[in-house]
């Protein structure tokens, strides 16, 4: 069970907001899930961004057997907040009750080389290092005018090297790869977007899958094995992109 | 070097041990080579070649190739190979499988096989479908088994027809012939009643609104009537009813002749043309023009000079192609309903001289193969029968007609015989439209009225009429067959006008002619009159008639003119119209042709309101031509509608009304109901005491928000009220401004959300609430509030009509002020604009009328300077200059 205590105020300087998260986390703790689930998910539609949020949202929703919310609800949550360990460690358990265990579905092959340094870190620290070290590299280039100190240069283009993937990383965050999960406790797949097509295999409840495109209410997905075609969005939570992540977590526990 | 797409695929084919070292993905881009390569070649096709077919035949074997290849990939991944196409065929469906395919259409493949479903197979489509997928091809793959097609097209007609048309690409003939032998033998064994699913399909009035009209002013190439819907339909019909799958065979069998199928070949090869453009140009499935996509393809037809493409002569070809395709659409359908005898044996009612009533349509003349020629004026008696029988012709008798047509010669143009039929048709005013659309279909009015041809689907933008111009004429003259039903109390005028109308045939004959004169171009009126004397000399229209109708035609504009954009509350404007009228009788023509004029504009553009004002104007100047007296003041005040305003008023506020209405007007009294009215009331006494007051009101029937602004007047206010609309992107589409001598005004403004054309938000009412109390309250500057909002130009709503903007001075229509006239495309922030540039002129603004109707803005604007007329050209001529600047500072305008 997690228990959550954030300190929220100042992020929004909201009553309500801080008046309905207090109270769905006591309905958590008095083991009202789908009320706590309720509260939650008032939140998150007041497009309130809050990894904690989510995190709790998938406990709620773990709590209710409900793997597909949950496992979608786990994502977002580390989609704003990569270093999770709780979340990441609930996200693998809720992932081993499914029927399938699927795998995370994976980027590109240069992403996981070039960019394997930045998996716990947030869109915002990444941003942040990237302007750091391109004004670093600057301020070191100006001294370089000067003639001051030796070995200016090299540590001038190391900067503006790391800024670079720093700022690569950034824009991988801003963009994460569009994720889908299903909800649905069977969700057959097919070649064409049409109920009359045969199915050609079935997806379980939890089964995160790669969005390749979407039209007129069906997405092509692709699994982590390879398995591609198509099947109706309905069945599916889609993990919204997030960027910028804000909020803190102070504490939680195993669900 | 990596290998092309051709070297990959001969690999593949011959199995050669070097293919199983390239990985998928170099296939992938290999094969993408080839078809960006394909695309090119194609583009290139439709850019030299004037025809649609080749592009689409090219493209159609382009994709077979790939296809071709990538399946001899597929089968490196299978362990049986090529033997496996023994028992499975891949097949092209839809409009791939007719060799029709577009350049972004979607690609309809599917894989049919024989038994079970082998392991072979499986691995074969894993690989062939995604291949497709990462090519770019919007694939849709089907795959079944022989007996599971044959169940799913007996259930699905959709499935039955494009298996029907299945075109093999690979594998065994053998295999798709089973299915299609079992196929056609069903169909046989079941035809009718397919035949009449289809039928309602065809039925235009199931289609979604945006496709039912075939003069749609951005029309659907594919899925609209008239686009290649109604070719796919024929295709479908004909193939229940003769058994035959193409076109062609129909002519071949006989049963169309060798001029009909060739005007459907030519139509139909246009709008391909029309849609090959489209989807290279957009590089997406775009089938619907919209007026950049005119304006586009027009220029790369080479329609019109260089940069001015001549949009209105590409549309006229495109709608006069549509409708080509809707009427061999309604000739299959007559063709498969009537594969049983012709005509029955027996009528409703056997009429004199061979015109029958046979199942409710007029047949003439179909047991006598020359009863036509025996006397051409037969051809018009044909539909004067159809008018004093009040029965349709027959489509068999309409046929007759059109392979008759070569009678009607100057000879028959001439005859006093047609003339008296044509004229009696005429006299029959509720009648005559069906019949004389019924005669334009055939070709008989074209043939008879030469001038008319002359019209036949002419567009021109600059009319902002969503028809060509001979489809706003037969339409208007069916307006008239919808007076009967009207309610209210415009309906009732109209029904008493058109009940005591002596020669109702002036009128009919007015209506026909009143645009005849647009095929000249600028000056219609001028010419109309021209042709209209010409007419009349040929037909032989007596003294009388000929000089009501050429008044009419001459003065069409005028009544709704001065109604709408005139002050009619004063005794001049009305005296100076009744002058032009001759007698009470012309009056009362020239109110059914405004009505008919209008309401054939475009859907929605006749309103009870402007009803109400024709309504005023008519009444008034009835008076002055019977010699009754008109008063300025007259006592509308003691009506029974002001008595309903006092009953819906608060009453403390009940002693105010009658002052409330000699204050603003019988302009003012007509334009709104009783119960808007007793609210204005209640606005006006909150304004008195808090300086404004604003209320929104929903008007659900117009999708659109009414707004009323009441406060005290002062300079700019007007333009004031309209900043803050454009600053909260809310369009106006059509204002009232009343103003009463103690200095408080009424505004109405019509207002609609500029994002999404729909009512405004309650808090977009509130954002235009906070800023007009601003600005009018506590003087802060309106140019502000638009300025911020001007960055937000995603959301507002652009001038997309290609039309020229009008200005033009009246000095004479008003006693007092100048009346500036301006027409020009609607667009977000119009309003203000116009108004703010007449402020910084020093011009006040007195009263003003706006009108928005099909994508126009036409409006009249009272105004002053100095406290007087603009007399002065030089002023105008700086005026109007500033106007046209603001208006369409990139297009040209006409001065």
């Amino acid at each position: 069970m997690i228990v959550t205590a954030l300190v929220l105020l100042g992020v929004l300087g909201a009553d309500a907001y801080q008046e309905t998260f207090e109270e769905a986390n006591r309905a958590y703790y008095q083991g009202d899930f789908a009320a706590a689930a309720r509260g939650y998910e008032q939140l998150s539609r007041g497009r309130v961004e809050e990894a904690a949020i989510y995190h709790n949202l998938g406990n709620c929703y773990f709590r209710l057997e409900q793997l597909g919310p949950a496992i979608a609800n786990y994502e977002r949550a580390l989609a704003l907040e990569p270093g999770l360990a709780p979340t990441r460690e609930n996200l693998q358990r809720a992932v081993e009750k499914t029927a399938h265990v699927l795998a995370r579905p994976r980027g590109a092959g240069w992403r996981e080389s070039l960019l394997f340094w930045d998996s716990n870190l947030r869109f915002g620290a990444v941003r942040n290092a990237a302007l750091f070290f391109w004004a670093g590299a600057w301020a070191l280039l100006g001294l370089w005018v000067y003639r001051l100190p030796r070995y200016v240069r090299p540590a001038a283009a190391l900067c503006l090297i790391l800024s670079l993937f720093c700022a690569l990383s950034a824009w991988q965050k801003a963009h994460p790869l569009p994720l889908a999960v299903a909800i649905a406790p069977e969700v057959p797949v097919r070649y064409g977007m049409s109920e009359r097509e045969k199915e050609r295999y079935m997806l379980a409840e939890g089964d995160r899958v790669y969005v390749e495109a979407e039209e007129n209410g069906w997405i092509r997905i692709a699994t982590a094995s390879g398995e591609r075609g198509w099947a109706q969005a309905a069945s599916f939570q889609f993990v919204s992109p997030a960027g910028g992540a804000t909020g803190q977590q102070a504490a939680s526990e195993d669900p | 070097m990596s290998k092309t797409f051709l070297e990959l695929v001969t690999l593949a084919r011959a199995n050669d041990p070097s293919f199983r070292d390239e990985p998928t993905r170099r296939c992938v881009e290999a094969a993408r080579a080839y078809a960006t390569e394909q695309w090119k070649r194609a583009r290139a096709i439709h850019q030299e070649s004037a025809s649609g077919q080749p592009v689409l035949r090219a493209l159609s074997e382009s994709a077979d190739e790939i296809i071709q290849g990538a399946v001899a990939f597929a089968l490196c991944q299978t362990e049986e190979n090529q033997s496996m196409l023994g028992t499975v065929a891949i097949c092209a469906l839809g409009g791939y499988g007719r060799n029709e395919l577009s350049p972004r259409s979607d690609l309809d493949i599917c894989f049919l096989y024989e038994g079970e479903m082998s392991q072979d197979m499986e691995r074969f489509n894993a690989f062939l479908v995604p291949f497709l997928w990462d090519l770019g091809f919007k694939v849709g793959y089907v795959t079944h088994q022989v007996e599971e097609a044959y169940k799913l097209a007996q259930n699905d007609l959709e499935v039955m027809t494009s298996y029907a048309q299945a075109r093999l690409i690979l594998g065994s003939p053998r295999v798709l012939s089973q299915l299609m032998l079992r196929l056609t033998k069903w169909r046989r064994a079941t035809g009718v009643e397919k035949l009449a699913a289809i039928r309602t399909r065809e039925n235009p009035a199931t289609l979604a609104e945006e496709f039912r009209d075939l003069y749609a002013p951005e029309p659907d190439v594919k899925q609209g009537v008239g686009g290649l819907r109604d070719v796919h339909l024929a295709q479908w019909l004909t193939l229940y009813v003769f058994g035959v799958i193409a076109l062609d065979d129909l002519e071949k069998l006989g049963h169309l002749n060798n001029d009909e199928f060739l005007d459907f070949v030519e139509a139909r090869d246009f709008i391909w043309r029309i849609r090959n453009e489209l989807h290279f140009h957009a590089g997406s499935a775009q089938d619907r023009l919209s007026f950049e996509l005119q304006k586009h393809v027009a220029q790369a037809f080479g329609y019109g000079k260089g940069d001015q493409p001549s949009i209105d002569r590409f549309m006229r070809d495109y709608y006069a192609a549509a409708r080509r395709l809707r009427i061999f659409l309604e000739r299959v359908v007559h063709l498969c309903e009537h594969d049983t005898p012709a005509v029955p044996a027996r009528s409703d009612d056997s009429g004199d001289n061979g015109i029958e009533v046979i199942q409710g349509a007029i047949y003439a003349g179909h047991r006598d193969a020359n009863w036509f020629q025996e006397s051409p004026a037969r051809l018009m008696e044909v539909f004067w029968a159809s008018v004093r029988r009040k029965h349709p012709v027959s489509a068999e008798t309409l046929q007759r007609i059109r392979e008759q047509l070569h009678l009607a010669g100057p000879t028959f143009r001439g005859s006093e015989l047609v003339r008296r039929f044509f004229v009696a048709i005429c006299s029959r005013p509720v009648q005559a439209g069906d019949a004389l659309r019924q005669m334009a279909e055939c070709g008989l009015l074209g043939a008879y009225l030469p001038e008319f041809q002359a019209i036949h689907g002419i567009v021109r933008y600059e009319d902002f009429h969503s028809y060509p111009v001979d489809e706003h004429t037969l339409r208007a003259v069916n307006a008239l067959s919808s007076i009967p039903e009207m309610q209210g109390r415009v309906g009732e005028l109209l029904q008493r006008v058109l009940e005591h109308l002596q020669d109702p045939h002036v009128l009919v004959l007015g209506i026909l002619f009143h645009d005849i004169g647009k095929a000249s171009g600028e000056t219609h009126v001028e010419e109309g009159v021209l042709l209209c004397n010409q007419i009349c000399d040929r037909m032989g229209i007596n003294e009388d008639d000929r000089g009501h109708i050429v008044n009419l035609v001459q003065h069409h504009m005028l009544m709704t003119d001065v109604a709408m954009y005139r002050d009619t509350d004063n005794l001049d404007t009305v005296q100076g119209f009744a002058s032009l009228m001759r007698s009470p009788e012309q009056l009362g023509r020239l109110l059914l042709l405004s009505y008919c004029d209008l309401s054939a504009v475009g859907p929605n553009v006749w309103t009870d309101w402007k009803g109400a004002l024709l309504c005023k104007l008519y009444l008034k100047t009835e008076r002055i031509l019977l010699g009754r007296p008109v008063h300025l003041d007259e006592t509308y005040w003691e009506l029974p509608k002001a008595e309903e305003v006092k009953n819906k008023t608060r009453k403390e506020l009940q002693p105010l009304v009658e002052t409330h209405l000699r204050a603003f007007g019988e302009q003012y009294f007509i334009s709104f109901p009783a119960d808007e009215i007793a609210s204005h009331i209640e606005l006006l006494a909150e304004a008195r005491d808090s300086g404004l007051s604003v209320r929104c009101f929903p008007r659900p029937e117009t999708a659109m928000s009414e707004v009323v602004v009441c406060t005290r007047d002062r300079i700019g206010l007007f333009s004031k009220i309209a900043g803050s609309f454009a600053a909260q992107l809310i369009d106006v589409s059509s204002a009232s401004v009343f103003s009463s001598p103690d200095g408080l005004v009424v505004d109405c403004f019509m207002v609609t959300d500029a994002a999404n054309g729909r009512p405004i938000t309650e808090a977009q009412f509130n954002g235009a609430v906070g800023i007009l109390k601003s600005v009018l309250l506590e003087g802060a500057d309106v140019q502000h509030y638009v300025d911020r909002s001007r960055q937000r130009l995603f959301a507002t709503r652009k001038n997309r009509s290609v039309t020229p903007t009008r200005i033009s001075f009246d000095n004479e229509a008003s006693r007092r002020d100048t009346v500036i006239d301006l027409e020009t495309g609607d667009r977000t922030g119009l309003l203000y604009d116009v108004t703010r540039c007449l402020a910084t002129h020093g011009v006040e603004l007195y009263s003003a009328r706006i009108v928005t109707d099909a994508r126009r803005a036409r409006d009249a604007f009272y105004v002053r300077l100095h406290n007087g007329k603009i007399a002065d050209t030089a002023i105008q001529e700086q005026v109007r200059t500033a106007l046209v600047q603001i208006l369409q500072p990139e297009q040209w305008a006409e001065l």
